[in-house]
């Protein structure tokens, strides 16, 4: 097992930028995701480890070895392709057996060692089947047990809950952590969605149209986004673009929809006037726009649409003539209807400050 | 919900699709029907009499009177189709791998060709074989004209298309990450090849194979220029029976095809199925 390094890696297609220069180390045994919006450069990374393709320019290492003019098959990594790409023509134990046979494995082993793959993603006795008898959760398993089969230094995952449902994709993202950790083996997982990213990740790598927006755990990149994209697709946030317009001791003033002035705890390191601040709605409170707000910060509007959705309630709260707010509050506290005339308020913690795109 | 439409509309309907499939399959099977009822006839003096439908005093007088000669075309015919189907498959299945594949400059262009036998008509292949075979004879002193080497040619010839057919209409639909995980998992180019690449598209191959097959077997206008006497393919042999000793023997040993080819493919549906056959579609072309 080893980590994986990307040194100033680029990939162009023509006079398309698929990647710009990017540069990565995983660490041996973590597991990182490649979290970003369809295109982003996450699957051209992924395949770049995997050796499909060649980069145009940087360098690959894998632990101390340079791979990056080495052929797939030489590279010693397992691979979870999205809608699993098992082969319809085997059956589960051929499938789970392919790499066993191909990288030369001691073949009176090899029944014992596919029984051992089976039991480590929790399907055994499949053996004789053929992967159209299986369902997707289950072919997700199979195709676990192939790519950690003859063990990778390095497992890479390409969507791979993409085709399941939801409930099916939540026991998978616990099933597909369980069987990293238990092998301790470096996993490199692309996805777009962002809870996947989150639920599963010792880091996350927030990409965006070829380069790497932000590095970070789950709750660093959720608490302290480093930019409007990372902050509106990691999670639900409002956006209001403003103008610096003062300090408050550790606190900043800024003014937005051309007029409101609202306190952001931090500042902007340089000198920046036009901002961007971000709140996300679990941190705006609601109150009735007769009762007296202590926090810092103190808007009125009016609600504007309500949705339900079982534990929570998102009000949607037009403030002027711009885009409503959108306010997330515990089903269970008193709720407003659409039409009431209502106060957000909020503590000056409760933002960050972005940078103006 | 409810419809509008009243039940006897309805009715009428279903009637009209039972009636035209019907149709569909009377004008299908009604030819062979007669060969085989003819066949049935038993002996009699006039040749009138013979080939009463429906037929009277039920035999199988006739089937033991096949003419030997027949019997021996039959043989030859069934050797030539296989032989013609093993070696479409191994032009056709390479030419469709580098026709899908590749990103050869004038792609479009190999494709016309590999299907051009296809366009030009038979009759017309088959006499220019023919010419081609004096010419090689002339020059080298070897005649391929009746002779198993030049038929195979000829039947080769018009029989590849199909399989290219097949095969690429199987390969654009092919998941090139079956391919990827082989690599990736150890395998090299080559035994990803044999091992996942082409066991999936064998269907195609097979399908293709059995239109290959059928091509040769049934082929009529190129045959009868590259036969000899004495080596002569079924088709032609009974085209000659046709026009010279025209009996009832004729439908029986035609039945015994329809038999023979019948069987053959309940094997093979058994063995491959013929659904790759069915959705391949014959030639499909090339993107």
């Amino acid at each position: 097992m080893s980590g994986v390094v990307l040194k100033g890696v680029t990939k162009k297609y023509g006079p398309i930028t698929a990647l710009r220069t990017m540069d990565l180390r995983i660490e041996e045994g973590e597991f990182i995701t490649l979290l970003g919006p369809s295109g982003c450069g996450q699957t051209t990374t992924l395949r770049l480890i995997a050796g499909f393709i060649d980069p145009t320019s940087g360098q690959i290492l894998l632990g101390e070895d340079d791979i990056t003019d080495l052929p797939p098959r030489k590279r010693e990594i397992g691979m979870v392709f999205q809608d699993y790409a098992l082969f319809p023509h085997l059956t589960i134990k051929e499938n789970v057996a392919f790499p066993l046979r191909e990288r030369k494995s001691d073949p009176s082993k090899i029944d014992q060692r596919v029984s051992e793959l089976l039991d480590l993603v929790r399907l055994p006795g499949v053996e004789s089947r053929y992967p159209s008898e299986l369902s997707g959760g289950q072919a997700q398993r199979i195709a676990v047990a192939r790519a950690v089969a003859y063990p990778p230094r390095v497992l890479l995952m390409d969507e791979p809950l993409g085709a399941l449902d939801l409930k099916l994709r939540e026991t998978m993202q616990i099933e597909l952590r369980r069987i990293q950790q238990e092998l301790r083996i470096t996993t490199v997982f692309v996805t777009h969605d962002q809870t996947e990213a989150m639920t599963m990740s010792d880091r996350i790598v927030v990409m965006n149209d070829g380069r790497i927006e932000q590095i970070g755990t789950a709750e660093e990149i959720y608490d302290h986004p480093v930019n409007a994209f990372v902050a509106d697709f990691v999670g639900r946030i409002n956006l209001f673009d403003g103008v610096l317009v003062g300090r408050d001791q550790d606190q900043s003033v800024v003014e937005i929809f051309g007029g409101v002035r609202v306190k952001v705890a931090g500042s902007p390191s340089e000198e920046e006037k036009k901002l961007c601040i971000g709140i996300r709605p679990e941190n705006l409170e609601l109150l009735p726009s007769d009762v007296g707000a202590t926090q810092a910060n103190v808007i009125n509007g009016t609600v504007v649409g309500r949705t339900f959705s079982g534990n929570l309630v998102d009000f949607y709260v037009e403030v002027g003539n711009n885009q409503p707010v959108l306010v997330e509050v515990p089903a269970a506290r008193r709720s407003f209807e659409v039409g009431d005339k209502v106060q957000i308020v909020w503590g000056a913690e409760a933002g960050v400050v972005l940078g103006a795109d | 919900m409810r419809f509008s439409r009243h039940r006897s509309t309805r009715l009428l309907g279903r009637l009209c699709f039972y009636a035209y499939c019907s149709l569909s399959y009377i004008f299908l099977l009604s030819p062979i029907v007669v060969v085989i009822a003819t066949s049935l006839n038993g002996p009699s003096s006039t040749s009138e009499a013979s080939f009463k439908f429906p037929p009277e005093n039920l035999s199988l007088h006739w089937y033991w009177n096949i003419p030997s000669a027949q019997l021996e075309a039959l043989g030859l015919s069934f050797g030539l189709a296989l032989v013609s189907a093993i070696f479409a498959c191994l032009l056709g299945v390479p030419a469709a791998l580098g026709l899908v594949r590749s990103n050869l400059p004038g792609k479009a262009l190999i494709a016309a060709v590999f299907r051009a036998p296809l366009q030009i008509p038979s009759i017309v292949t088959g006499i220019a074989l023919l010419q081609l075979f004096y010419v090689i004879g002339d020059a080298t002193g070897f005649y391929w004209q009746g002779t198993l080497l030049g038929l195979a040619i000829g039947h080769i010839f018009v029989a590849t298309p199909f399989v290219v057919g097949t095969v690429t209409a199987i390969l654009q639909r092919f998941d090139r990450r079956l391919e990827e995980a082989a690599v990736i998992h150890g395998a090299t180019p080559w035994r990803a090849l044999r091992r996942v690449t082409i066991p999936v598209i064998m269907p195609g191959v097979y399908a293709g194979a059995l239109y290959a097959f059928m091509v040769s077997f049934g082929d009529v206008p190129i045959a009868i220029f590259l036969t000899a006497p004495g080596f002569v393919t079924y088709p032609v042999e009974i085209f000659y029976a046709l026009e010279n000793d025209f009996d009832p023997s004729l439908m029986a040993s035609a039945t015994l095809v329809i038999f023979i080819c019948l069987l053959a493919l309940l094997v093979v549906q058994k063995a491959v199925g013929l659904d790759a056959l069915l959705k391949s579609g014959g030639t499909g072309s090339t993107r």
